[in-house]
């Protein structure tokens, strides 16, 4: 019982009511202080929670059972309670640790524009909300802060909603993200049925998982469908829609829409990652459905191969970030596919790191530009740009895996969880999905060389109107990007697996390391011997990924358009330009004969039948009925007499008519 | 003498003729007229009812009659309206055709 | 023959009526003395003397003390229970509020004559008698007195040819329906076996004769003429267009409730209800859909409150059927709570109407236009008013038609309570569209109102008030409506 847990998400909710009612005449300063100051006394709070599960022995976890919230007694019992255990302690403080810092790279990022404390309100919002959603005990309350991010990042993608296109790219994202929900939803009422509670540690329970695991859809389409997977799926259909999965990823890019740090903060490093959160939060259940698994390594590394094909043409240096994150979470789903939890949740924190620090370093870049996003008017900007360049350099090696950065440790480890399934175990398939995912770690290492090359380095191809206007930002976002360098370059030694020396003290603080137990010494050795060859692989195909890279990009080099002359290049580079031509493929598929048949309804049900024949039609009547009652006052007194006389006539006939029918009887 | 439901038939007689006048005739005059015959017909019924009804009660009151004539005084004073109204519409439209005032309407 | 005596309750039970006839004649002889005649003078001293009447008759009905009624008073030609003095109590608060508007607006239009107080005082009483009468004979000459004041009243403006048109038409349609009504009550005295007196004609068990019937039939024709039931209803939108507008909110107002009290005294005595049931039903059902629709076309306001006015009788037919066809009295008090409603709603109305044709003279619809602008206050009475005709929430109209309607869904009658409903949505379109006319439009460039008489301020004022007041705190009112139905009887 843990009552100061309600004060990590109660922080940054009480700058969202300061800033969302007062900012306005408060003054920006004021608003950025408020707006800061509240995800750092939530990161205080949240750092004083991790030290108190770390250094007492006997606490693993913190809990605050709050108060009854949705109380039906027997049927439906969901508390409003929050739950500090390792996991949420990890995201908690890379939420407010990397959201604060965010949040100070906003002041400087955000400065001067009218919306300024309609953005640091939203962004407290989004920060309350994603720390409800980490931090809730039962699904349901998950699913608050699930939907509180969603409206947040619908509100900060059209955050400049004077352009249409930004208020589109909203719409799509809010759109594309219901229909995850839905699934979502689906799948807490499975839960609610076959388990009978919403509470996370009920979820997980083995034995309640045992219980279940027996039952399936009976005589329903799904027949022979275990629950447990039938669960798994649903729930991770709504991961794919927030955590940007195929089918439902064509959102995030164009997600970019909104402010950069609103980039690096919802559509990087926290809310798209909650995807995976949920899976790890709810390993058990998907440990105990393996088909679900496998569907879940399938997507993600498909995934995974997909967004970094597209990310080699794009000219948008966020847009090239964003299919990288796109990439990137297909990793970590993936990694969860073949069973790494721990690997895909170490891969959350290095990547909300690095992707971060890209982030904020392209926004630095287009901060100096003066909102120019495309690459191909960049160029030469290591020059004007020394510090962005060094961050965004370390960030780019972070990626791509360079030891000891961050991104090695962990993408080495997903790499293994997949070299163990498909080569160690020789499952056909997830050998396959291996191939697919090292050759993606290579691509990854190419196109952030790419994108690293045509901004910063070769011949300055700025605006000669810019030129010698761009300058390094300072300030706050100096500092922001520092800070994160340092972790993107550190961040990996929090998970060094046990085979290099270290301890796996993450994937053991989070519950979610899977420790090889049984094993006869050779199996370990061949354990060991197999995790150095997965090491060596991966280590040179990203050293091969950015030397091809470096080739490729480096100056006077011809050879891009060499092979974009070539036809297999041309044709995969059309497909890549136009992003495989998946949206044109949604539209076709579905938004359009959508449209079209809201469209007759309209026409047919709505116009037609509803305003022309039971609107207007009734009110056509009443109107006709009214102007011939006032006809017939025709002003003429023998007339007026005569329906006197009529009427009397008429209703002396009923009386004497229904007396005489009373007498009959 | 008269029996009461010869009374009745002839005071639902002038009655009815009363009502067809008022009907039927558009001089303002004759539907005046016409006015004052129905309700001196229900006058004949009430005499007629007082009659019976003072015969057949043996405290012996003439309620009937009393009503003929407070009926009497109301009929009076309504033709004194009805021709000073009469007056009017005779001054302001120069006709006394009540099918000619229908001016207002709808 | 017993000597000449009056008992105290029966002084007491004429003196509003009495006050009321008295003070129309001081109004008359006090003018007498006025040389001036000059009809644009105000005469405040007749608005005085007529506001001092209503006063001291409103007060000299308290004076009796008691609610049971007193029995029959002078040979059962009148009784006085709380019935009837509610009744009385809704027409002497009317009759001082249109006394109260009557100066400015009298003397605005050039006819400031005793005459017009002194009738509305004489059919004041007559009307005050009308609630209280328990004898054919009373009845009559109550209903035939009033009568013949309002349709000089409605032919004021002798000036005004419309006005001798609406007046002329009233009178010869009212003598008309005198007669009916005249010759039903000479059918239930004759076949009630010789009884004048309502308590005698119910102890005579004739309702099952057909003739009976019949009469009682004549005499319900007689009233739904009167309170503008359709098919008689013919005269109310002629003679409301033609009429002076404090004539008209009279009628529709006080005539309206004298003529609902008798008829249900007279109705709850002869008790023909057994075969009366399907004819108040469709009178009910004709009215409510021929008044809400023939209003829905109107561009005259006073045309338009006419139909209003229409649908209003019908929906009051409803607890009349209710509680005849019922032994349970106490559901026939929606009855009175309903019209006393309706006054305060009305004579708000009204009020602002007046105001309109001091200054313009006219009273199309268009003419509100912008009023909202120019005269907040008047419009913001004139839209309680209007909503409260509508029965939206929040209003005294509101609780009136609640009641209505669930009585006649507790009795059974549920046909004509969803008929009831309907139309009263769409009265709404008509209700609403002066007030969209007040509040949202510009106002006409040549419209220039001269402020209002102070008593037309006071009457929209006191009226919408009220009119909210009922609607927040209906209880005490609907307690006092179920004891009064309570006490007909007794």
């Amino acid at each position: 019982m843990d009552s100061n847990l309600l004060w990590i998400p109660l922080f940054p909710f009480l700058g969202f009511l300061i800033n969302g009612i007062l900012g306005k005449r408060m003054g920006n300063r004021t608003v950025s202080i408020v707006a800061s100051v509240a995800p750092l006394l939530a990161f205080s709070v949240a750092f004083g929670a991790w030290r108190k599960i770390v250094s007492d022995t006997g606490v693993s976890a913190l809990h605050w059972d709050g108060f009854p919230w949705i109380w039906l007694d027997g049927l439906l019992e969901v508390p409003f309670a929050l739950h500090f255990d390792g996991l949420s302690a990890v995201m908690c403080l890379v939420i407010t640790g990397v959201g604060s810092l965010i949040h100070l790279y906003s002041i400087g990022y955000m400065k001067g524009d009218p919306g300024y404390h309609r953005y640091f309100a939203y962004l407290n919002l989004f920060t309350t909300f994603m720390l409800l959603l980490v931090l809730g005990d039962n699904l349901l309350l998950l699913f608050i802060g699930w939907e509180g991010v969603g409206l947040c990042s619908y509100l900060l993608i059209g955050f400049w909603f004077q352009d249409d296109a930004n208020c589109a790219a909203g719409k799509k994202a809010f759109i594309v993200n219901r229909i995850g929900d839905l699934a979502f939803l689906l799948g807490m009422f499975l839960c609610l049925i076959h388990f009978g509670t919403l509470d996370l540690a009920a979820l997980v329970n083995a034995d309640n998982i045992s219980q279940v695991a027996t039952e399936t859809f009976e005589g329903s389409l799904f027949a022979g469908m275990g629950v447990i997977t039938g669960i798994a799926l649903l729930l991770f259909i709504g991961a794919t829609g927030k955590s940007a999965q195929i089918p439902l990823y064509v959102w995030l890019p164009d997600a970019m829409a909104g402010p950069t740090p609103v980039s690096a903060l919802i559509h990087a490093a926290t809310m798209v990652t909650s995807g995976v959160y949920l899976c790890c939060r709810l390993m058990p259940l998907f440990q105990a459905a393996p088909m679900a698994l496998s569907i879940v390594a399938v997507v993600g590394a498909c995934t995974a191969l997909l967004a970094a094909i597209i990310a080699f043409t794009q000219n948008d240096i966020k847009k090239v970030l964003a299919y990288s994150t796109v990439s990137q979470l297909g990793y970590m789903f993936f990694a969860i596919g073949v069973g790494a939890f721990s690997a895909a949740f170490f891969h959350v924190v290095t990547h909300a790191f690095f992707k971060a620090l890209l982030f904020l370093g392209s926004g630095a870049v287009i901060h100096a530009m003066h909102h120019e996003q495309d690459m191909r008017k960049m160029g030469g900007l290591r020059k004007q740009l020394p510090f962005t360049h060094i961050t965004f350099l370390i960030g780019t090696f972070a990626i791509a895996g360079v030891p000891p950065l961050a991104g090695f440790f962990s993408k080495d480890e997903i790499l293994f969880a997949g070299y163990q399934a498909g080569i160690m175990e020789g499952d056909t398939l997830s050998r396959l999905f291996w191939y697919v995912s090292v050759a993606t770690a290579g691509m990854t290492a190419f196109y952030m060389m790419r994108c690293v090359a045509m901004t910063f380095w070769g011949d300055s191809q700025v605006d000669p109107k810019l030129e010698g206007k761009v300058h390094e930002p300072g300030g706050w976002i100096g500092f922001a990007l520092f800070v994160l360098a340092i972790a993107s370059a550190l961040g990996g030694f929090l998970n060094v697996p046990e085979f290099l020396g270290g301890h796996a003290i993450l994937g053991h603080f989070t519950g979610l390391h899977v420790s090889p137990t049984d094993l006869t010494k050779d199996e370990l050795v061949a354990l060991h011997a197999g995790e150095f060859t997965s090491m060596f692989i991966s280590l040179a195909i990203a050293g091969a990924g950015l030397l091809v890279g470096f080739l490729f990009y480096r100056k006077g080099s011809g050879l891009p358009a060499a092979f974009r002359n070539s036809p297999p290049g041309a044709f995969l580079g059309k497909l890549s330009e136009n992003k495989f031509y998946v949206d044109e493929m949604y539209a076709a598929v579905i938004v359009r004969p959508f449209e079209a048949i809201s469209q007759l309804m309209h026409t047919l049900i709505d116009q037609v039948l509803i305003d022309k024949l039971l609107v207007n039609g009734s009110a056509l009547l009443v109107r006709g009925l009214g102007e011939l009652f006032r006809r017939m006052q025709t002003g003429f007194i023998p007339g007026y007499l005569l329906t006197f006389g009529c009427g009397a006539l008429v209703l002396i006939y009923i009386l004497l008519n229904s007396m005489a029918k009373a007498g009959a009887q | 003498m008269f029996s009461l439901p010869v009374l009745l038939y002839l005071s639902a007689l002038l009655f009815s003729i009363g009502i067809y006048g008022v009907l039927a005739r558009r001089n303002i005059l004759v539907v005046l007229m016409s006015l004052e015959l129905m309700l001196n017909a229900v006058n004949i019924a009430l005499v007629g009812f007082g009659r019976v009804h003072a015969l057949s009660t043996t405290s012996g009151e003439h309620s009937g009659q009393i009503f003929t004539l407070m009926v009497l005084a109301v009929a009076a004073a309504e033709a004194a309206i009805g021709l000073s109204l009469l007056l009017l519409i005779w001054r302001k439209w120069k006709t006394i055709d009540l099918r000619e005032l229908c001016r207002l309407s709808g | 023959m017993e000597p000449l005596s009056l008992s105290r309750a029966e002084i007491l039970a004429v003196l509003p009526a009495g006050f009321l006839f008295i003070t129309g004649l001081i109004q008359l002889l006090s003018d007498l003395g006025d040389t001036s005649k000059n009809s644009r003078h105000e005469k405040t001293h007749l608005a005085m003397i007529g506001a001092t009447g209503a006063l001291v008759a409103f007060a000299s009905l308290f004076v009796q003390g008691t609610l049971a009624s007193t029995g029959e008073l002078y040979a059962g030609a009148m009784t006085d229970d709380l019935f009837g003095r509610l009744g009385a109590g809704v027409i002497i608060v009317t009759s001082l509020f249109v006394t109260l508007m009557s100066g400015g607006y009298l003397s605005s239009s050039g006819n400031n004559k005793a005459e017009f107080h002194s009738l509305i005082n004489f059919s004041a009483g007559a009307m005050v008698l009308l609630c209280q009468a328990t004898n054919l004979v009373s009845i009559f000459v109550a209903i035939e007195t009033l009568s013949l004041a309002v349709y000089v009243l409605a032919g004021f403006f002798k000036e005004n040819k419309s006005a001798s048109e609406g007046a002329f038409k009233y009178f010869i349609m009212g003598a008309f329906s005198s007669g009916f009504l005249l010759f039903g009550m000479a059918l239930v005295y004759g076949l009630s076996g010789g009884s004048l007196s309502l308590s005698g004609i119910a102890a005579s068990g004739a309702s099952s004769d057909a003739l009976f019937a019949v009469g009682v039939l004549l005499v319900l024709i007689g009233f739904a003429f009167k309170v503008g039931v359709v098919p008689f209803h013919s005269w109310v939108p002629d003679v409301y267009q033609g009429a002076p507008v404090l004539a008209v909110g009279w009628m529709a107002v006080a005539v309206k409730s004298a003529s609902f009290f008798a008829l249900c005294r007279f109705l709850y005595h002869s008790g023909g209800g057994a075969y009366l049931d399907q004819i108040l039903v469709a009178l009910s059902v004709v009215t409510m859909i021929l008044g809400n629709l023939a209003a829905l076309n109107q561009q005259s306001l006073k045309r338009m409150l006419a139909y209003s006015g229409i649908a209003h009788s019908g929906y009051l037919m409803i607890p009349v059927l209710v509680a005849l066809s019922g032994n349970d009295l106490s559901i026939g008090a929606s009855l009175p709570f309903y019209l006393c409603a309706y006054a305060a709603t009305t004579l708000a109305a009204f009020g602002v109407l007046t105001a309109l044709s001091v200054s313009t003279d006219r009273d199309n619809i268009g003419d509100l236009n912008g009023l909202a602008k120019s005269r907040p206050m008047l419009a913001l009475g004139f839209t309680i008013a209007l909503i409260s005709l509508a029965g939206i929430p929040l209003t005294a109209g509101f609780i009136g038609k609640l009641m209505i309607f669930s009585d006649a869904i507790g009795a059974g009658f549920i046909q004509i309570a969803i008929i009831g409903i309907l139309t009263s949505l769409v009265s709404v379109y008509y209700y609403l569209r002066p007030v969209v006319a007040m509040w949202f439009r510009d106002p006409r460039s040549s419209f220039d109102l001269i402020p209002a008489p102070w008593g037309v301020q006071f009457t929209v004022g006191v009226c919408g008030i009220a009119t909210i007041f009922v609607g927040l705190f209906p209880d005490w009112l609907v307690e006092l409506s179920r004891i009064s139905v309570e006490t007909i009887l007794g």
